[in-house]
């Protein structure tokens, strides 16, 4: 069977269709109480793991991040911003409120004291630092 | 999101690729919208943008909101695991005819933007006095 690019590409547009679909469902009232997605990204290089999450609107003081071997939790609570009987009449509703929790296996064992998290316009991160004796060692082969 | 690409093969994508150079795939956000009796209010999440990577446009009644997220790439780092993928948000709203467009302000804290579009005078609600008879 032969594909072209423009399988493909209709492929991601169905794709892109359905999860049109599927995110519409989730706008609806009756999910309303469903809380805030948060999702991860997962970084690496060879001395450490970066985690960021995009999570607009957050106050830092909310956020709980702990590490527990391998994995990484990271708790919160995204409370709106409208002061109640500041909203005379309701439009659109889309964004969700509310507490969330999500954890993280990570590749490796991390070390927990020196994880550092920063909260910059919408976007978590944390820096997890690979411990030395989690970094990949080179074995040298000796000729016989 | 229920379908997502391979997360291994965004990772070698994704490797080499900077801010600048990045296919970004449009998304729109999530908004709220409410009514005050002086104004409108519009919030919208904008995760990863600033004042300088929002731009609102307001052109014949139609108001376009438009970000660009300016730190989703950490410096020296390759993705292993992805749930997101670099945005840009766009959404576009058709305005009532009575908002004074002279006084519409926007605010981004957070990776939110609000935006307030205060309702033209003449169309501010005005309390009528009832004199006795």
């Amino acid at each position: 069977m032969f594909y072209d690019d423009r399988t493909f590409a209709s492929m991601e547009r169905m794709l892109a269709d359905m999860n049109r679909l599927f995110d519409q469902t989730r706008r609806d009232p009756l999910w309303s109480d469903v809380p805030p997605a948060v999702p991860f990204n997962v970084w690496a290089n060879e001395d450490a793991l970066m985690v960021t999450a995009a999570i607009a609107g957050l106050d830092p003081d909310s956020l709980h991040i702990s590490v527990a071997g391998e994995v990484l939790t990271i708790r919160g609570n995204r409370t709106s911003e409208s002061q109640s009987g500041d909203e005379r009449t309701v439009h659109r509703r889309e964004r969700r409120f509310g507490e969330f929790s999500r954890s993280l296996q990570l590749p490796y064992r991390v070390d927990a004291d020196q994880a550092e998290a920063r909260y910059n316009g919408g976007i978590l991160s944390v820096a997890l630092r690979r411990p030395e004796d989690e970094k990949p060692r080179t074995i040298a082969v000796q000729a016989a | 999101m229920l379908f997502t690409r391979n997360p291994a093969k965004t990772a070698t994508e994704e490797r080499t690729v900077s801010n600048e150079g990045t296919q970004r795939r449009r998304r729109a956000p999530a908004v709220d919208i409410w009514e005050q009796d002086h104004a409108l209010v519009v919030t919208a999440d904008l995760p990863g943008c600033d004042e300088a990577s929002v731009e609102i446009t307001l052109e014949k009644g139609v108001l376009t909101l438009r970000g660009t997220p300016t730190s989703d790439y950490p410096e020296g780092f390759t993705l292993v695991y992805g749930e997101y993928e670099p945005a840009e948000y766009v959404r576009t709203f058709t305005l009532p005819d009575e908002i004074d467009r002279s006084g519409v302000s926007a605010v981004v804290r957070n990776g939110v933007l609000t935006l307030t579009l205060p309702k033209a005078k003449e169309v501010q609600p005005r309390r009528i006095a009832v004199k006795a008879g």
